[in-house]
């Protein structure tokens, strides 16, 4: 079990965003977050890596309890986040970008890079390029590499479709399944429902900050509720 | 022959100038903080090196040069200290805290170089536990730097002033170095991560706290240099950096570009060079029609609001300015 969150609520000041939520992840798996905008996907992805302050519950990655936990030190433990929207230093180039996703003392900084490369070529192409000049789906693919530099055991993606053609999605959607082949297990909060059911072992359905539904993906996308709501078939 | 003088005096006096103004610049640029304490800093600094010279030069025969970097130790050390008292609390609710915070500071600092940190016990006694660090409590009068005060060296037929030559190549020498820190280094990258975008600084395990400790104190420390050299040119008073000098700092890293470590170096010069031709076109033509003898303040003002017109993010502006 690599991350157990248990009762987790959360407020943005007076606003209580998350109420109760609980949910697990297994080494290795992907699992899919899917909902609709404001539904809380966001909020809990920023309550584990440690953005935003829970009010009550827990959370534990590896058995051991993070709440409260510095968004860096959680970094330098194995857990990465690329945020919605990107969120790359626009005047530094993809290599630089990439650098600083690495702690600061690497011994094996290039290695960590090339793997990337492998993973995203087009990115070696680019290296030197200033990252607010790379199109949507290149950014998508730095923050990307970004998060793996620090060689991270649970990677938190928000909104990967963001701002992407389809085209490009399936080609980050299938760098994400690369990973997870490379033993890292992934967490994805997605507004495309049908591809994160898809793609992903398991899912969780959340709703006005709680978890609704969840389950295995291939039940959940041939549950007619889920079918109505969340994937546009009406039956 | 003149114009070739002035040109001089502009460039070594420019030089003067960014080297007060990059302290300010770096903490503006990465924590989006205006130290209003940047002037108190600095004459803080200028007073230790008077005192330097006052009292350790004559006893064991070191250059007051030396005292400069003692100055960025302590004011390095200070702003640590200012980091964690003032600004750790606030900095991430609005830019008013910090504002305050260090308008503060630079009020603290200048009662203390006047007046000392002296608290007066019921008994009827007190404690010393700073004395006034401004040997003229506070006239100002006598506070100057004996030493390279009014030298200068010949260049051909021109002159070049011993202190302002110091202060050009110390700017010269500190502020390319202080970019390919910047530029080249982990922590001068994680410096810049965190000025361009905090939170994505902090999500790609970037310990922003640290980051932004190390450009307070560092932006403190360089401001201890540029007071240190300010010793050696100027009569000073506890508040006088905050009169006379700010303004101008202020000009010279907007003009420069914030963000931008060497439009910080240009807008000194520049602003130097402004400064000593029109002093030259004062002299030699203006003296006629009794020209205000701060014209060359008031032209760099003007030229600066022509480039704020222009290109609001000055000459170099970048993170997004």
């Amino acid at each position: 079990m690599i991350l157990e969150v248990n009762d987790l609520s959360a407020s943005y000041g007076k606003i209580q965003v998350l109420w109760n939520v609980s949910l697990q992840i297994d080494s290795s798996e992907i699992v899919s977050l899917i909902g609709a905008n404001g539904a809380g996907k966001s909020t809990l992805l920023k309550s584990i890596i440690g953005v935003v302050r829970p009010r009550s519950g827990s959370i534990k990655f590896q058995g051991s309890p993070i709440k409260g936990r510095r968004p860096h030190s959680l970094v330098g433990s194995g857990i990465s986040y690329v945020p919605e929207g990107r969120r790359l230093f626009p005047t530094m180039n993809v290599k630089e970008n990439l650098r600083l996703g690495a702690p600061r003392s690497c011994h094996d900084l290039e290695q960590r890079i090339e793997r990337v490369y492998s993973l995203f070529p087009v990115l070696k192409e680019r290296r030197k390029q200033a990252a607010g000049t790379l199109s949507g789906g290149e950014q998508q693919m730095v923050a990307i590499g970004r998060a793996l530099m620090s060689n991270p055991k649970l990677l938190l993606l928000d909104e990967l479709s963001f701002g992407l053609s389809p085209v490009m999605f399936e080609r980050v959607l299938s760098a994400i399944q690369a990973i997870r082949e490379s033993r890292v297990s992934i967490l994805m909060a997605e507004q495309n429902s049908e591809r994160a059911l898809e793609v992903s072992e398991r899912s969780y359905v959340m709703e006005n900050g709680r978890i609704e539904f969840e389950g295995r993906s291939s039940e959940l996308i041939g549950d007619s509720r889920i079918r109505a709501a969340y994937l546009g078939i009406a039956e | 022959m003149e114009f070739i003088q002035a040109i001089i005096n502009g460039l070594l006096q420019g030089g003067f100038f960014a080297l007060a103004s990059i302290g300010l610049s770096l903490i503006y640029g990465v924590q989006k903080i205006l130290n209003i304490g940047h002037g108190a800093l600095m004459v803080l600094a200028a007073f230790i090196t008077i005192q330097f010279s006052i009292l350790i030069t004559p006893l064991l025969h070191i250059d007051p040069l030396l005292s400069l970097p003692f100055d960025f130790i302590i004011m390095a050390f200070l702003g640590i200290v200012a980091y964690f008292a003032l600004i750790y609390k606030t900095e991430n609710q609005g830019f008013e805290g910090p504002l305050l915070a260090t308008f503060g500071l630079s009020v603290f600092i200048e009662y203390v170089i006047s007046s000392g940190l002296i608290i007066p016990l019921p008994s009827g006694s007190s404690v010393t536990i700073l004395p006034p660090i401004d040997p003229s409590y506070g006239n100002g009068a006598i506070a100057q730097n004996q030493h390279y005060s009014g030298q200068a060296v010949l260049l051909g037929p021109y002159y070049l002033q011993v202190p302002q030559l110091i202060s050009f190549a110390i700017a010269i020498a500190v502020i390319p170095l202080l970019h390919i820190f910047l530029s080249r280094t982990y922590y001068g990258n994680a410096i810049r991560a965190t000025a361009q975008d905090w939170e994505a600084a902090e999500f790609s395990g970037i310990d922003i706290r640290r980051a932004r400790i190390l450009s307070f104190s560092v932006g403190a420390g360089l401001a201890g240099l540029g007071g240190g050299m300010y010793a050696f040119t100027n009569t000073i008073t506890a508040n006088e950096a905050d009169v006379s000098l700010l303004p101008i700092v202020l000009a010279i890293i907007i003009l420069g570009g914030i963000g931008s470590v060497l439009g910080t170096l240009l807008g000194g010069l520049i602003v130097g060079l402004i400064i000593s031709m029109s002093d030259l076109v004062a002299f030699e033509v203006l003296t006629k029609y009794s020209f205000p003898s701060d014209f060359g303040l008031l032209l760099t003002y003007l030229i600066f609001l022509a480039v704020m017109m222009i290109k609001p993010s000055g000459l170099f502006g970048r993170f997004g300015r």
